[in-house]
């Protein structure tokens, strides 16, 4: 049996603004196991990122609340720990890798003043030695001349190379579990490649855990064991990602990837794409929320409350689809 | 419903600040409305001689009176109306000519765009009262078009400056590209697309240099180069007010007063509408 | 050849003045682009941020005037014409932008920003012909004409890349520059437009200059493509052997970088991951530009700058070693 890291249970994030209530995060549950890599696919604006912030406790308060739920890190309710103690958890257990690497290193400080900074908040230890660590973890994330790079300012260096620090810094801090929003978005498909070798060859050689969010399916093939498909607030299928890709079971996994043209497809191969567009979460349809979308609807897809994720096969695969194994699609 | 919900956010984010702003708003309101309906809201007209001299406030002359037996309410009453009608037409004047030069600077590059904004950096590097002062001496006329036009142009660089920035963010948009590439000639970019896209801009710019200019124009008739007495300006009425300082100190305080308040309240003001107009803008301008 | 080429890009150069004159420095964005596309045909210009793709799609446009080179059109060449010559192809040869929302004016509505590209032709139109240019054009991109009183910002990401092609339609162009059309918009979107620029190619016989950085994309709906890398074409081929049989070192390396979700695929192969970065093209490298991150690079391609050979039928590569790379097989 598995060792669960982190187990989010039911977890709720909404926001609150003069238009109403904004449901982002949605009664989600998803856990990672003890070195795993685990991808949470879904389209902008469906939650997959609030997601996370909520984990790490970092939704801005107001507008955004943390409603209900659990997020079970090695069994400790993270959502009940203190200010000052989730202060201290993140970075040193969970690190945080973003989309725009530039934004998350502060402009007017050198690279090694902020890595040796992180390090020295974690780790009791001189600034000569955090600065030694830092050098030692620019190393292991392959970046050339480490002692020189740590004198650079965060704009001397490239984007592929910024996010280099930041997975440095993860590595530093010894974090158990890497949170990586969108972490190749913003980057070439060559440095693309790069960055997510360097990444799976973190997790697997010092024994962390992952969870990549992204809204490319097609990155995660190779690296994820397991993806949560995320729709509207909601995780809509989740499996292995060989039951998610070959044997897709919810409409809107089918549909997504029916719509990416892939480059070992036929070109005569038409694209089919899903109709209309994801609803706003501050207006969400009764029912389920792709059922507007979708080829199979039914009636009572369109009223009620919207369905439960339900066992469709072996290998924990879950979809939340009412005509779920009732009839084939 | 829609328009209903948007108006009532409009008016929150207009009042925003609280206290102050509803109070300015009111204020701004009540100014014009005297403003405009001067003539009949008051007893007397500002330069008849109705009472004694240095008379004490009372049911009939509710400031008194002045040194040659004017009422004040009314005069006071009058000088907004002059305040407001030559910062309105300064503020126009600058609005228009620096717009103008904004555009031109802003779109063609080169030599002409250089020369407007030297310009435009010399006039801005001089202070604006002692730029107009100089101005106002050269035309000596005292008349309320003319200080209009001094003032405005004392108010044109910031204008142009404004609108030069504006326009230059917009040239790399791909909108304007857009235009170019299917013909649209260079008149027509100007008009429809650079123009109504500096709107909200210059009205946020508008409401807070008519402030301004009403500062600027109560310190020119304070100085006496602006608007010549007995045309009751407030600044004139201050600087005449000021030689009784001692005997009557209410002849000077009271029209310095109304100077400070218009003008804190039309940037209180203008400040709430660059909120509601633009919230990107937000100490920009 | 059995057809005249629409558009042909001969020897196109683009360098960006930087520094000082007297020292002479540019940034050469492009750097002797050669290729050409037959009327109704699509070709697919792909490579990484920075290798010069844009730029070529603007010389092609004349927002940029090329350095050297010659762009003919239709039979002229456009690279030396002044804005006057120019005036009467403009309106033939439309862009579509990446950013959607960016490139419409947020201040016009729908109709009134349609209604400024048709009668941008100064000729007369009554209001009844504008009404019905604009019905037929939202209805050519699937876009209902109740929405001609909308704004740009009530309307989605989708929406707004229909109406920025209904825009560039209602120039009746021959050519279209297509920018990195779909990869600001959402996933399950993508498809919608991919689908819609094939449809309406078919309807009216429109060629394309498709410029993207996501090769699956690419190959779905060119039928040519040419691989950029630092401002030169490394390789140009048909798309449907594209990702069979590359050749270039470069884009070997490129497509084993592409993500895929054909599961079996990717679990198999292996990818071949480039060390280091793409030089600036402010110092880009003596001969052939990609020699420093080549596994294949010797002194020749260190001195000499290899030059598109023609090694198959429809497959030009620029590389000194192809014969070489072609018996070690792709990836």
């Amino acid at each position: 049996m598995m060792e669960k890291l982190i187990e989010v249970k039911n977890l709720k994030t909404s926001f609150f603004s003069l238009g109403g209530e904004v449901k982002a995060v949605n009664d989600v549950s998803f856990h990672v196991n003890k070195g795993e890599i685990v991808a949470i696919v879904g389209e902008s604006g469906c939650g997959k990122s609030v997601t996370q912030m909520s984990v790490m406790r970092l939704i801005q308060s107001p507008p955004g609340k943390i409603l209900s739920g659990e997020v079970l890190f090695e069994g400790r309710d993270l959502l009940k720990l203190s200010t000052k103690e989730m202060r201290l958890f993140r970075g040193s257990q969970i690190a945080m890798i973003f989309q725009e690497p530039m934004t998350s290193l502060n402009p007017v400080y050198t690279i090694g003043n902020q890595v040796s900074e992180v390090i020295r908040t974690h780790f009791k230890c001189s600034r000569k030695e955090a600065w030694d660590i830092g050098v030692k973890a620019l190393r292991d994330v392959d970046i050339p001349e480490p002692e020189l790079r740590m004198r650079n300012y965060p704009f001397e260096m490239s984007g592929g190379m910024r996010q280099r620090v930041l997975i440095a810094i993860a590595v530093a801090c010894n974090s158990k579990l890497i949170i990586a929003d969108e972490p190749t978005t913003a980057l070439d498909v060559t440095t693309q490649a790069q960055v997510m070798d360097l990444l799976l060859n973190i997790v697997k050689t010092k024994g962390k855990s992952m969870i990549v969010v992204t809204h490319n399916l097609g990155l995660v093939t190779r690296y994820a064991e397991r993806i949560y498909v995320m729709y509207a607030g909601r995780i809509v299928e989740s499996g292995t990602t060989r039951d998610i890709l070959l044997n897709a079971k919810h409409p809107y996994t089918k549909g997504l990837l029916k719509s990416v043209p892939d480059l070992y497809e036929d070109k005569d191969v038409a694209l089919i794409p899903i109709k209309g567009s994801p609803p706003s979460l501050a207006n969400l349809p009764d029912g389920c929320a792709f059922a507007p979308r979708c080829d199979y609807k039914c009636e009572m897809c369109l009223t009620g409350k919207a369905p439960e994720l339900v066992q469709v096969g072996d290998n924990e695969h879950y979809s939340a689809c009412l005509r779920n194994g009732k009839e084939e699609f | 419903m829609i328009d209903k919900m948007k108006l009532k956010k409009n008016l929150r984010v207009l009042f925003g600040r609280g206290v102050l702003s509803v109070i300015c708003g009111i204020y701004v309101v009540l100014f014009i409305f005297i403003a405009i309906f001067a003539p009949l809201l008051s007893r007397y007209t500002p330069t008849e001689f109705c009472g004694s001299k240095f008379l004490s406030p009372c049911a009939e002359f509710l400031f008194g009176t002045d040194a040659l037996g004017r009422d004040v309410f009314s005069r006071i009453m009058y000088g907004a109306r002059i305040s407001f009608v030559a910062s309105l037409l300064s503020s126009a004047i600058g609005l228009v000519m620096g717009t103008t030069l904004g555009l031109i600077a802003g779109y063609f590059k080169g030599f002409v765009s250089m020369v407007i904004m030297r310009f435009t950096d010399a006039i801005l590097s001089i202070p604006a009262l002692i730029l107009s002062m100089v101005l106002a001496l050269l035309f000596k006329e005292g008349g309320i078009l003319s200080v209009g036009f001094v003032i405005g142009f004392t108010l044109m660089s910031s204008y142009t400056r404004v609108v030069y920035g504006l326009v230059l963010g917009m040239k790399e948009n791909d909108y304007i590209v857009a235009a170019k590439l299917v013909g649209q000639s260079k008149t027509a970019i100007i008009f429809k697309h650079f123009l109504p896209n500096c709107f909200p801009s210059l009205i946020v710019m508008f409401t807070m240099t008519l402030g301004n200019a009403i500062s600027l124009e109560s310190s020119l008739s304070f100085l006496g180069v602006g608007i010549t007495p007995p045309t009751p300006a407030w600044g004139s009425m201050v600087s005449e007010g000021y030689k009784y300082l001692v005997m009557k100190p209410s002849l000077a305080i009271l029209p310095g007063l109304f100077v400070l308040l218009t003008v804190v309240a039309f940037n209180v003001v203008g400040d709430g509408v660059r909120d509601v107009l633009d919230p990107r803008l937000k100490g920009k301008l | 050849m059995p057809e005249k080429p629409l558009l042909e890009v001969v020897d196109l150069k683009k360098h960006f003045p930087i520094g000082n004159k007297k020292e002479g420095r540019a940034v050469k964005a492009v750097d002797g682009v050669s290729f050409s596309i037959n009327e109704g045909k699509t070709f697919g210009l792909v490579g990484e941020s920075g290798c010069g793709k844009t730029t070529t799609g603007k010389c092609i446009l004349r927002i940029h005037t090329p350095t050297a080179g010659q762009i003919i059109y239709d039979g002229a060449d456009i690279a030396t014409m002044d804005d006057r010559e120019l005036s009467p192809i403009r309106r033939e040869i439309q862009l579509i932008f990446q950013d959607p929302y960016g490139s419409l004016d947020p201040r016009q509505s729908i109709g009134s920003i349609l209604k400024e590209a048709i009668s941008a032709d100064h000729k007369r139109h009554s209001k009844i012909e504008i009404n019905e240019r604009i019905r037929e054009l939202l209805e050519m991109v699937e876009l209902s004409f109740e929405m001609k009183d909308r704004y740009p910002h009530e309307l989605s990401g989708g929406q707004r890349q229909r109406l920025g092609i209904a825009r560039a339609l209602a120039c009746k162009p021959r050519l279209i520059v297509c920018d990195e059309p779909v990869s600001a918009l959402d996933v399950s979107i993508q498809a919608q437009i991919i689908n819609l620029f094939r449809t309406l190619q078919q309807k009216l016989g429109l060629t394309y200059l498709f410029i993207a950085h996501d090769l699956a994309v690419v190959k779905h709906i060119a039928d040519d493509i040419g691989v950029m890398y630092l401002g030169t074409l490394v390789e140009k081929m048909n798309a449907s052997v594209f990702h069979e049989r590359p050749l270039h070192p470069y884009t070997q390396a490129l497509l084993s970088a592409v993500p895929t979700t054909n599961y079996d695929v990717e679990r198999k192969r292996t990818r071949i991951v480039l060390d280091g970065e793409v030089p600036s093209p402010v110092h880009a490298p003596s001969g052939c530009p990609f020699h420093p991150r080549c596994r294949y690079a010797t002194a020749k391609c260190r001195e000499e700058k290899p030059q598109l050979r023609r090694i198959a039928d429809n497959h030009d590569v620029a590389c000194h070693y192809v014969f070489e790379n072609l018996n070690k097989g792709g990836c």
